[in-house]
């Protein structure tokens, strides 16, 4: 017994030494100066009244980042995959090949995952446009009953080309909920910030349900077995109705994003460290 | 003797419990998340007001008067706009302090915590990370 109490003590003093770095985090206590995102800044806008039908029209303040669930676990062509992705979060600027570091395009799903501060939708006959406050992008949502394409970058002459924002079609389930399937997102684009692939099996449902006049809610499923071995829920987020309908300006811009790296993304850390 | 050894058990759990989440959220970002350091008597050289990054660059002097060049950066416009910045919030000659994350490999560059100038106001930067990711924007 008295062996057994020694090994736990030593094992709790070596967990102390090996924690006051990490310990210390909470002194002085990281910054939150308040409200940085429209959501917030906006708090409870009420319902606002019913949801109109059918209709998503409108300006939307989002999270900058969607709350993610845990990604299904990976194939072993998924794992080796993200492997090769050196994030943001683990490995210094100089380090990482995070594709927005050089400000590639975010592409889908990550843009509904990460930089949702602001999207809007038009609808227009026969298709929906969504409309993204980060880097003015936007999807096409056809509604009028064609079909998703097939073999999206297959070798065949006809085969579409893979797209950043891929192929998207919408229909309605009942008077308030929108269903988006997309198919043939780029490879080169990542999932998440966290790194995690996806291939041009890839296929994405969106179900934006408007629960209210001011409050939209979408729900993302990925669907991609080349990359992981069962369909998942990645988010349930929600957003809030823009009341002066307008939003930030907010681009990546290249010439700035390199005189970041060079002023201070690259000076941040040795190129050969990360984790 | 049973009892402390629970206890033992109880509190290495805890730490462990405690710790673990954060190694994995800061585990080898360039900069130290456990310490702002701060720096007094500042001098703006430049004020980039830029997407998707604010940049302060600016001159600090040392004990002996030596002068470094510092780059902070902050959040987007979006962002800090939101806690108070303006595109004019700062102007080459202003005298400030600087809290800021340093890099944890000595070069003079971090992540801003807040900014003081000189009549009190205080520009604070926006959040550092979601789930420990990302927190450039």
């Amino acid at each position: 017994m008295r062996n057994l109490l020694k090994v736990c003590v030593v094992s709790l003093a070596g967990a102390l030494l090996v924690s006051p770095h990490v310990l210390a985090q909470t002194s002085p206590k990281p910054n939150r100066g308040g409200a940085d995102t429209l959501y917030d800044k906006l708090g409870d806008t009420g319902s606002g009244g019913a949801a109109p039908r059918r209709d998503l029209t409108g300006f939307w303040a989002g999270q900058v980042a969607a709350k993610l669930n845990e990604v299904a676990p990976l194939t072993p062509w998924g794992r080796e995959q993200f492997r090769l992705h050196k994030n943001n979060s683990q490995f210094p600027v100089s380090e990482s090949n995070d594709p927005i570091k050089g400000c590639d395009p975010l592409g889908f799903p990550r843009n509904m995952l990460f930089m949702t501060r602001g999207i809007a939708f038009a609808q227009m006959p026969g298709r929906m446009l969504e409309l993204f406050q980060f880097n003015r992008v936007w999807r096409e949502i056809w509604t009028d009953g064609r079909q998703l394409p097939k073999d999206v970058g297959g070798n065949s002459a006809d085969a579409p080309d893979p797209r950043w924002y891929g192929y998207s079609v919408g229909h309605w389930e009942g008077d308030y909920t929108f269903v988006v399937d997309t198919v043939g997102s780029d490879e080169r684009s990542w999932l998440d910030n966290v790194g995690h692939p996806h291939s041009i099996d890839l296929r994405v449902q969106e179900r934006y349900t408007r629960v209210s006049h001011n409050t939209l809610e979408v729900t993302i499923t990925i669907n991609d077995p080349k990359t992981y071995t069962k369909p998942f829920v990645i988010t349930k987020s929600s957003f809030k109705w823009i009341p002066r309908q307008d939003y930030e300006e907010q681009l990546c811009v290249p010439s700035e994003e390199a005189e970041y790296l060079k002023l201070i993304g690259d000076p941040a850390a040795p190129a050969t460290s990360g984790k | 003797m049973k009892s402390k050894l629970l206890m033992s058990f109880a509190l290495l759990a805890g730490v462990l419990t405690v710790c673990s989440p954060l190694f994995a959220h800061h585990g080898s970002a360039a900069y130290k998340a456990d310490k702002v350091i701060v720096l007094k008597q500042a001098t703006v050289t430049r004020f980039v007001w830029a997407n998707p990054h604010t940049m302060v660059l600016f001159d600090a002097k040392d004990d002996k008067g030596n002068v470094s060049h510092w780059a902070g950066e902050a959040g987007s416009p979006s962002a800090v706009r939101l806690l108070g910045w303006t595109r004019n919030s700062l102007q080459p000659g202003d005298v400030i302090t600087v809290h800021l994350y340093p890099s944890k490999f000595e070069s003079t560059v971090g992540r801003l915590d807040k900014i003081v100038l000189t009549n009190g106001t205080t520009l604070k930067d926006s959040p550092r990370g979601d789930r420990g990711v990302i927190s450039r924007y």
